[in-house]
Protein backbone atom coordinates (compact mmCIF):
# COMPACT_ATOMS: atom_id res chain seq x y z
CA UNK A 1 0.00 0.00 0.00
CA UNK A 2 1.10 3.20 -0.76
CA UNK A 3 1.23 6.19 2.02
CA UNK A 4 1.54 9.94 1.22
CA UNK A 5 3.90 11.98 2.86
CA UNK A 6 2.46 15.61 3.15
CA UNK A 7 3.70 19.07 4.22
CA UNK A 8 1.88 19.58 7.37
CA UNK A 9 0.19 22.56 8.71
CA UNK A 10 3.21 24.27 11.04
CA UNK A 11 3.02 28.10 10.37
CA UNK A 12 -0.12 29.31 9.78
CA UNK A 13 -0.21 31.63 7.08
CA UNK A 14 3.27 31.28 6.05
CA UNK A 15 3.84 31.72 2.47
CA UNK A 16 7.18 30.59 1.75
CA UNK A 17 8.12 27.17 2.86
CA UNK A 18 11.38 25.20 2.11
CA UNK A 19 12.12 22.22 1.96
CA UNK A 20 15.25 22.00 3.55
CA UNK A 21 16.49 18.38 3.86
CA UNK A 22 15.85 14.92 3.57
CA UNK A 23 16.62 12.69 6.65
CA UNK A 24 16.29 9.75 4.65
CA UNK A 25 17.20 8.11 1.32
CA UNK A 26 14.66 6.67 -1.52
CA UNK A 27 15.33 2.69 -0.30
CA UNK A 28 15.30 3.33 3.40
CA UNK A 29 12.91 1.45 5.81
CA UNK A 30 11.25 3.65 8.67
CA UNK A 31 8.78 3.40 11.00
CA UNK A 32 5.72 5.47 11.60
CA UNK A 33 7.12 8.06 13.44
CA UNK A 34 10.28 8.23 12.07
CA UNK A 35 11.92 12.03 11.70
CA UNK A 36 12.09 11.84 7.65
CA UNK A 37 12.67 15.36 6.80
CA UNK A 38 12.64 19.06 7.41
CA UNK A 39 10.41 21.83 6.41
CA UNK A 40 11.40 25.53 7.63
CA UNK A 41 9.70 28.96 7.24
CA UNK A 42 12.53 31.94 8.44
CA UNK A 43 11.86 31.16 11.85
CA UNK A 44 10.35 27.82 12.40
CA UNK A 45 11.54 24.23 10.90
CA UNK A 46 9.24 21.43 11.65
CA UNK A 47 10.48 17.35 11.42
CA UNK A 48 8.23 15.86 9.14
CA UNK A 49 7.08 12.46 10.23
CA UNK A 50 6.89 9.22 8.57
CA UNK A 51 2.96 8.45 8.07
CA UNK A 52 3.42 4.40 7.80
CA UNK A 53 5.78 1.73 8.67
CA UNK A 54 7.41 1.01 4.86
CA UNK A 55 10.46 1.96 2.82
CA UNK A 56 11.07 5.73 0.94
CA UNK A 57 9.98 4.57 -2.47
CA UNK A 58 10.10 8.32 -4.41
CA UNK A 59 10.94 11.58 -3.64
CA UNK A 60 8.57 14.31 -5.06
CA UNK A 61 9.68 17.26 -3.96
CA UNK A 62 13.38 18.03 -3.51
CA UNK A 63 16.12 19.94 -0.92
CA UNK A 64 15.69 23.58 -1.18
CA UNK A 65 12.48 23.30 -3.29
CA UNK A 66 9.76 25.82 -2.07
CA UNK A 67 6.90 24.07 -0.93
CA UNK A 68 2.92 23.91 -0.18
CA UNK A 69 1.01 23.15 3.08
CA UNK A 70 -0.24 19.83 1.91
CA UNK A 71 1.90 19.35 -0.78
CA UNK A 72 2.47 15.51 -1.71
CA UNK A 73 7.00 15.45 -1.21
CA UNK A 74 7.24 11.86 -1.44
CA UNK A 75 5.44 8.66 -0.98
CA UNK A 76 6.06 4.88 1.15
CA UNK A 77 5.45 1.70 0.23
CA UNK A 78 4.00 -0.26 3.32
CA UNK B 1 -3.46 26.41 38.65
CA UNK B 2 -0.29 27.85 36.63
CA UNK B 3 0.85 24.77 34.24
CA UNK B 4 4.60 23.94 36.03
CA UNK B 5 7.92 24.52 34.12
CA UNK B 6 11.67 23.74 35.12
CA UNK B 7 14.53 25.69 34.11
CA UNK B 8 18.06 24.96 33.82
CA UNK B 9 21.18 26.78 33.43
CA UNK B 10 24.03 24.83 31.66
CA UNK B 11 26.34 28.12 32.54
CA UNK B 12 29.65 28.97 30.18
CA UNK B 13 29.43 25.20 27.75
CA UNK B 14 30.11 24.06 24.22
CA UNK B 15 27.86 24.00 21.65
CA UNK B 16 28.52 20.17 20.93
CA UNK B 17 27.81 19.41 24.58
CA UNK B 18 24.81 21.29 24.93
CA UNK B 19 23.44 20.25 22.17
CA UNK B 20 23.64 16.71 23.00
CA UNK B 21 21.70 17.64 26.55
CA UNK B 22 18.92 19.59 24.03
CA UNK B 23 18.20 16.19 22.83
CA UNK B 24 18.22 14.30 25.84
CA UNK B 25 15.51 16.78 27.39
CA UNK B 26 13.92 16.79 24.16
CA UNK B 27 13.19 12.86 24.10
CA UNK B 28 12.14 13.01 27.67
CA UNK B 29 9.71 15.28 26.94
CA UNK B 30 8.86 13.63 23.67
CA UNK B 31 8.42 10.46 25.81
CA UNK B 32 6.47 11.77 28.34
CA UNK B 33 9.07 11.29 31.46
CA UNK B 34 10.57 14.85 31.34
CA UNK B 35 8.70 18.30 31.95
CA UNK B 36 8.89 21.01 29.40
CA UNK B 37 11.98 22.85 29.93
CA UNK B 38 13.59 26.51 29.52
CA UNK B 39 17.57 25.40 28.78
CA UNK B 40 20.09 28.30 29.55
CA UNK B 41 23.50 28.25 28.08
CA UNK B 42 26.10 31.07 26.97
CA UNK B 43 28.53 28.92 24.53
CA UNK B 44 32.22 29.22 24.15
CA UNK B 45 32.95 31.34 20.47
CA UNK B 46 31.61 28.54 17.78
CA UNK B 47 30.28 29.43 14.41
CA UNK B 48 28.13 26.38 13.38
CA UNK B 49 27.14 25.60 9.80
CA UNK B 50 23.54 24.62 8.87
CA UNK B 51 23.00 22.68 5.63
CA UNK B 52 22.12 24.95 4.21
CA UNK B 53 25.63 27.25 4.88
CA UNK B 54 26.56 29.28 1.62
CA UNK B 55 30.49 29.54 1.76
CA UNK B 56 30.72 33.04 0.67
CA UNK B 57 28.86 33.99 3.97
CA UNK B 58 31.82 32.32 6.00
CA UNK B 59 34.78 35.55 5.45
CA UNK B 60 37.28 33.87 6.83
CA UNK B 61 39.62 30.19 7.15
CA UNK B 62 39.09 28.00 10.33
CA UNK B 63 42.51 28.93 10.59
CA UNK B 64 41.77 32.93 11.01
CA UNK B 65 39.28 31.88 13.01
CA UNK B 66 41.16 29.79 15.59
CA UNK B 67 43.42 32.69 16.18
CA UNK B 68 40.41 34.64 16.57
CA UNK B 69 39.45 31.94 19.49
CA UNK B 70 36.59 30.80 17.41
CA UNK B 71 35.57 26.97 16.43
CA UNK B 72 33.73 26.18 13.38
CA UNK B 73 31.22 22.97 13.57
CA UNK B 74 29.11 21.33 10.93
CA UNK B 75 25.13 21.05 12.81
CA UNK B 76 22.60 18.68 11.04
CA UNK B 77 20.14 21.28 11.25
CA UNK B 78 19.11 23.36 7.74
CA UNK B 79 19.70 26.76 7.23
CA UNK B 80 22.81 28.84 6.82
CA UNK B 81 25.42 30.22 9.58
CA UNK B 82 25.38 31.86 12.94
CA UNK B 83 27.73 32.80 15.72
CA UNK B 84 27.09 32.07 19.38
CA UNK B 85 29.92 33.14 21.77
CA UNK B 86 30.51 34.83 25.53
CA UNK B 87 28.19 37.33 26.33
CA UNK B 88 24.93 35.82 24.55
CA UNK B 89 22.18 34.19 26.40
CA UNK B 90 21.22 31.53 24.67
CA UNK B 91 17.69 30.27 25.72
CA UNK B 92 16.04 26.79 24.56
CA UNK B 93 12.20 26.26 25.78
CA UNK B 94 12.07 22.46 24.75
CA UNK B 95 7.71 22.01 25.43
CA UNK B 96 4.67 21.01 24.30
CA UNK B 97 4.08 24.39 22.14
CA UNK B 98 0.57 23.42 21.22
CA UNK B 99 -0.09 23.23 25.00
CA UNK B 100 0.58 26.74 25.46
CA UNK B 101 -0.74 28.65 22.37
CA UNK B 102 -2.62 27.58 19.31
CA UNK B 103 -0.03 27.49 15.81
CA UNK B 104 3.53 27.71 15.83
CA UNK B 105 3.47 31.20 14.31
CA UNK B 106 1.65 32.50 17.89
CA UNK B 107 4.81 31.18 19.43
CA UNK B 108 7.26 32.31 17.72
CA UNK B 109 5.53 35.62 17.96
CA UNK B 110 5.01 35.15 21.87
CA UNK B 111 8.63 34.50 21.94
CA UNK B 112 9.72 37.43 20.32
CA UNK B 113 7.75 39.89 22.55
CA UNK B 114 9.04 38.41 25.14
CA UNK B 115 12.28 39.17 24.46
CA UNK B 116 10.82 42.69 23.63
CA UNK B 117 9.34 43.40 27.08
CA UNK B 118 12.72 42.15 28.64
CA UNK B 119 14.38 44.79 26.44
CA UNK B 120 12.19 47.00 27.95
CA UNK B 121 12.48 46.14 31.41
CA UNK B 122 15.91 47.35 30.53
CA UNK B 123 14.81 50.48 28.93
CA UNK B 124 15.61 49.44 25.27
CA UNK B 125 13.40 49.78 22.71
CA UNK B 126 13.44 46.04 20.74
CA UNK B 127 11.38 46.02 17.59
CA UNK B 128 10.30 43.34 15.34
CA UNK B 129 10.99 43.82 11.81
CA UNK B 130 8.16 42.14 8.77
CA UNK B 131 9.99 39.49 6.90
CA UNK B 132 13.16 39.11 9.17
CA UNK B 133 13.18 36.86 12.29
CA UNK B 134 14.39 38.01 15.36
CA UNK B 135 13.89 41.56 17.59
CA UNK B 136 15.86 44.36 16.37
CA UNK B 137 16.40 47.40 17.85
CA UNK B 138 17.92 50.64 16.85
CA UNK B 139 21.77 51.24 17.01
CA UNK B 140 22.11 54.81 18.77
CA UNK B 141 25.46 54.75 17.77
CA UNK B 142 24.49 54.69 14.21
CA UNK B 143 20.60 55.22 13.58
CA UNK B 144 20.78 52.14 11.76
CA UNK B 145 18.21 48.54 12.61
CA UNK B 146 20.21 46.19 13.97
CA UNK B 147 19.32 42.69 15.60
CA UNK B 148 19.60 42.24 19.18
CA UNK B 149 18.54 38.79 19.44
CA UNK B 150 18.05 36.01 16.84
CA UNK B 151 15.56 33.55 16.63
CA UNK B 152 14.76 29.81 15.02
CA UNK B 153 13.07 26.99 16.59
CA UNK B 154 12.43 24.02 15.74
CA UNK B 155 9.70 21.36 15.88
CA UNK B 156 10.22 17.75 16.45
CA UNK B 157 7.42 15.10 17.56
CA UNK B 158 5.11 18.17 18.86
CA UNK B 159 8.43 19.70 21.16
CA UNK B 160 10.02 22.37 20.45
CA UNK B 161 14.18 22.88 20.27
CA UNK B 162 16.33 25.99 20.04
CA UNK B 163 14.68 29.35 20.56
CA UNK B 164 16.85 32.63 20.56
CA UNK B 165 20.03 34.10 21.99
CA UNK B 166 20.19 37.38 23.11
CA UNK B 167 23.38 39.64 22.91
CA UNK B 168 24.15 41.18 26.08
CA UNK B 169 27.73 42.12 25.79
CA UNK B 170 29.52 39.75 23.00
CA UNK B 171 32.42 40.42 21.26
CA UNK B 172 30.50 42.42 18.24
CA UNK B 173 33.93 41.79 16.20
CA UNK B 174 33.01 38.07 15.90
CA UNK B 175 30.24 38.60 14.44
CA UNK B 176 31.76 40.13 11.42
CA UNK B 177 33.77 37.17 10.58
CA UNK B 178 30.26 35.70 9.17
CA UNK B 179 27.09 37.79 7.39
CA UNK B 180 24.52 36.24 10.24
CA UNK B 181 21.56 33.65 8.47
CA UNK B 182 23.21 35.09 5.21
CA UNK B 183 21.54 39.36 5.52
CA UNK B 184 24.20 40.97 4.17
CA UNK B 185 22.36 44.37 4.45
CA UNK B 186 21.37 44.77 8.84
CA UNK B 187 23.89 44.49 11.07
CA UNK B 188 23.89 43.09 14.90
CA UNK B 189 24.42 45.08 17.84
CA UNK B 190 24.12 44.00 22.21
CA UNK B 191 22.33 45.42 24.67
CA UNK B 192 25.76 46.93 26.27
CA UNK B 193 26.43 48.66 22.97
CA UNK B 194 22.79 50.54 22.89
CA UNK B 195 23.54 52.06 26.70
CA UNK B 196 22.15 49.09 28.56
CA UNK B 197 24.32 49.12 31.84
CA UNK B 198 25.74 46.29 32.77
CA UNK B 199 23.60 43.04 33.28
CA UNK B 200 24.78 39.56 34.11
CA UNK B 201 23.39 36.56 31.96
CA UNK B 202 22.39 35.33 35.11
CA UNK B 203 20.16 38.11 36.05
CA UNK B 204 18.87 38.32 31.94
CA UNK B 205 17.86 34.79 32.78
CA UNK B 206 15.70 35.20 36.19
CA UNK B 207 14.27 38.39 34.27
CA UNK B 208 13.58 36.09 31.31
CA UNK B 209 11.81 33.72 33.05
CA UNK B 210 9.91 36.44 34.80
CA UNK B 211 8.73 37.76 31.46
CA UNK B 212 7.89 33.71 29.90
CA UNK B 213 5.83 33.26 33.52
CA UNK B 214 3.97 36.06 32.84
CA UNK B 215 2.89 35.57 28.78
CA UNK B 216 2.45 32.22 29.00
CA UNK B 217 0.81 31.98 32.77
CA UNK B 218 3.49 29.35 33.55
CA UNK B 219 5.23 28.79 36.99
CA UNK B 220 9.18 28.23 36.21
CA UNK B 221 11.38 26.79 38.94
CA UNK B 222 15.05 25.40 38.55
CA UNK B 223 16.14 21.51 38.04
CA UNK B 224 19.22 20.94 37.44
CA UNK B 225 21.13 18.31 35.14
CA UNK B 226 21.47 16.01 37.70
CA UNK B 227 17.81 15.54 39.04
CA UNK B 228 16.95 15.57 35.33
CA UNK B 229 19.09 12.17 34.89
CA UNK B 230 17.23 10.21 37.83
CA UNK B 231 13.71 10.99 36.01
Amino acid sequence: MKYEIAIPEFAEGAEEINLRQWLVAVGDTVKKGDNIAEAATDKISIYIEAPADGVISAFLAQEDDRVLVGQIIGEIEG
Amino acid sequence: MKKDLNWIDLGLITYEDAFIIQEKIHQKCVDGTGTDTLLFQENYPVITLGRGTQEKNLLHSAEELAAMGITLTSVSRGGDISYHGNGQLIVSPILHFDQYVKGAHQYVRCLEQIVINLLAHYHLKGKRIKGRSGVWIVDPNTGEDKKISALGIAVSHGVTLHGMSINVNPNLQHFSTIIPCGIEDKGVTSMATCGCPPVTLSELRDQFILAFDAMFGTQTTKNNIDEMNKI
